[in-house]
């Protein structure tokens, strides 16, 4: 326990070097496009409204796209593992759009959406998709045979199976999906907003630079790392509670 | 006789041609409403297959199979089947009331009658007490009595038992054994018990379908002439036992004998 806890202090031990690292640094040069911690500390506060503001935008239509594509994808999964002909049918469609950088899609996207919400709400919605199409499958498709027996042999209709078997027991790999849709929607609706720039974090971000304003750069990445930490920490604490039934085995050794 | 279960000229293979596998072959077999009656062959004759197509959940190559009287194309309502994987065949996020719940979802009954009963079949297997907990919570044996509750709750008459004591210790299955016979009379559930334990499948049994090895059938009947309820000691030591479990584990024994040779 003691050891834990002082691998545990080292693990912060860290972060602060690099901090403290960067500022000797920065205190030995002149240029404005080297800021050290003190500048981003003081970059935050006078930036932090319009960080938030553009943050917010971005995270919204992140969270549209991931549900658009958790609404739709996560069914389908369940329904192409269940029906495995045309899951086999789609299975190298799948493969091949599963190794597809979701960036590579934005131009095309442009060209048929434009560069308005909606189009970077396209392409989220299809980069969570992959994940989470992908994972369902996986786990539906793998459920063992001696659940599909039970839920025949207690008259389960085949959408009723889906609903109260396959869907519970593909959770703990859809939410495996579902962080790595997570990751890919922040990347892809930054990633987005780099490049149809109209407002959110990622706008914000390219013109703090393009103005030669480093620190509120910085500023804004604080930010976005802070929101990923809470949304893996939401996530986190879902898993916990949905899936208790299935981190068992690490609780009873707790 | 017409019983609650026929099986008439049933037969399953896999593969065609070369290829082909015959498992069950011209097998008949009718079981009483109320009787308690063991499946009991060589190893790997092809008695889960032959409990599979019983149940509906195979569907049998030629021949047909009856349930009251009606073909089965289906696991019938009225019929549950006890799996040996007992931990696979519960469902883990689910308590062990809501998994007898989940057996009893056909049921029109109200969900307060539902649960009145669901809570008088777990008391009846001796799980009073492990209601809210997971089936991943409690032993083995415990959960094998949740799966035979889920089965009984399903407003059963029949109960298809596939080696449902073959994966719990000794121990524990000599009380399961005897949990079983008390639940199939209080329950009038009529049961068919598939095992590879003779001596399991004479001590529960009102009569023992012997079969025979690969593409099976019953080449036996045997019979079990032993007073009710069973007793772990004094039923293992009446001669009637003795001699039932000789000339079962006879012909078996012949048979692997055989099997070795060809």
């Amino acid at each position: 326990m003691k050891r834990e806890t002082r691998i545990a202090l080292l693990g912060l031990l860290v972060p602060l070097a690099i901090v403290v690292l960067w500022q000797i640094a920065a205190l030995m040069q002149k240029t404005p496009l080297f800021p050290g911690p003190g500048k981003v500390v003081l970059a935050i506060w006078a930036n932090y409204p319009v960080i938030l503001r553009e943050l917010g935008i971005t995270l919204l239509r992140a969270a549209m796209g991931f549900a658009i594509a958790a609404i739709t994808m996560i069914p389908l999964g369940i329904f192409l593992g269940r029906i495995r002909l045309i899951g086999r049918v789609l299975e190298p469609l799948m493969d091949m759009l599963a190794t597809l950088p979701p960036p590579a899609i934005i131009p095309l996207v442009m060209l048929f959406a434009g560069t308005g919400d909606w189009a970077k709400i396209v392409i989220i919605a299809y980069a969570a998709a992959v994940p989470l199409l992908m994972n369902t499958y996986e786990a539906s498709h793998t459920i063992h045979p001696m659940l599909s027996k039970v839920a025949r042999s207690l008259h389960l209709s085949r959408l009723e199976t889906m609903r109260l078997i396959d869907w519970p027991s593909s959770l703990p790999m859809i939410a495996t999906g579902a962080r790595l849709a997570i990751a890919s929607s922040l990347l892809v609706s930054v990633t987005s907003e780099m490049l149809l720039s109209t407002n959110g974090i990622g706008t914000y971000l390219q013109r703090s630079q393009e103005n030669f304003r480093i620190d509120a750069g910085l500023a804004g990445i604080a930010f976005i790392s802070l929101a990923g930490v809470l949304i893996n920490a939401g996530v986190f604490r879902l898993e916990k509670r949905w899936l208790f039934w299935h981190y068992r085995d690490q609780r009873q050794s707790e | 006789m017409t019983g609650i279960l026929t099986a008439s000229s049933v037969g399953k293979s896999y593969g065609t041609g070369t290829a082909r596998m015959a498992i069950i072959d011209g097998l008949e077999l009718s079981i009483a409403k109320g009787e308690f009656v063991s499946l009991v062959g060589p190893s790997g004759c092809g008695k889960t297959t032959l409990l599979m197509c019983l149940s509906g959940l195979l569907t049998p190559s030629v021949g047909e199979v009856r349930f009251k009287g009606q073909t089965v194309s289906a696991p019938p309502i009225g019929l549950s089947v006890v799996f040996q994987d007992y931990s696979r065949s519960l469902l883990p996020w689910k308590t062990n009331l809501d998994n007898v719940l989940f057996g009893m979802r056909r049921l029109s009954m109200a969900a307060a009658d539902k649960k009145a009963r669901a809570a008088e079949i777990i008391a009846a297997v001796g799980l009073s007490g492990f209601e809210n907990h997971h089936p991943w919570q409690v032993s083995g044996g415990m959960q094998q009595r949740v799966a035979i509750a889920r089965g009984i709750a399903s407003q059963s008459e029949l109960l298809l038992l596939d080696e449902p004591l073959a994966a719990v210790d000794a121990q524990t299955r000599a009380d399961m054994q005897d949990l079983l016979l008390d639940l199939a009379k209080r329950f009038n559930q009529t049961c068919v018990l598939v095992t590879h334990d003779v001596e399991e499948a004479v001590y529960m049994a009102d009569r023992v379908l012997v079969l025979g090895p690969r593409p099976t059938r019953v080449v036996r009947e045997i019979v079990v002439d032993l007073p009710k309820p069973r007793d772990q000691i004094a039923t293992r030591e009446a001669p009637a036992f003795l001699h039932a479990r000789h000339e079962v584990m006879a012909l078996i024994r012949g048979m692997r004998a055989g099997q070795n040779l060809s």
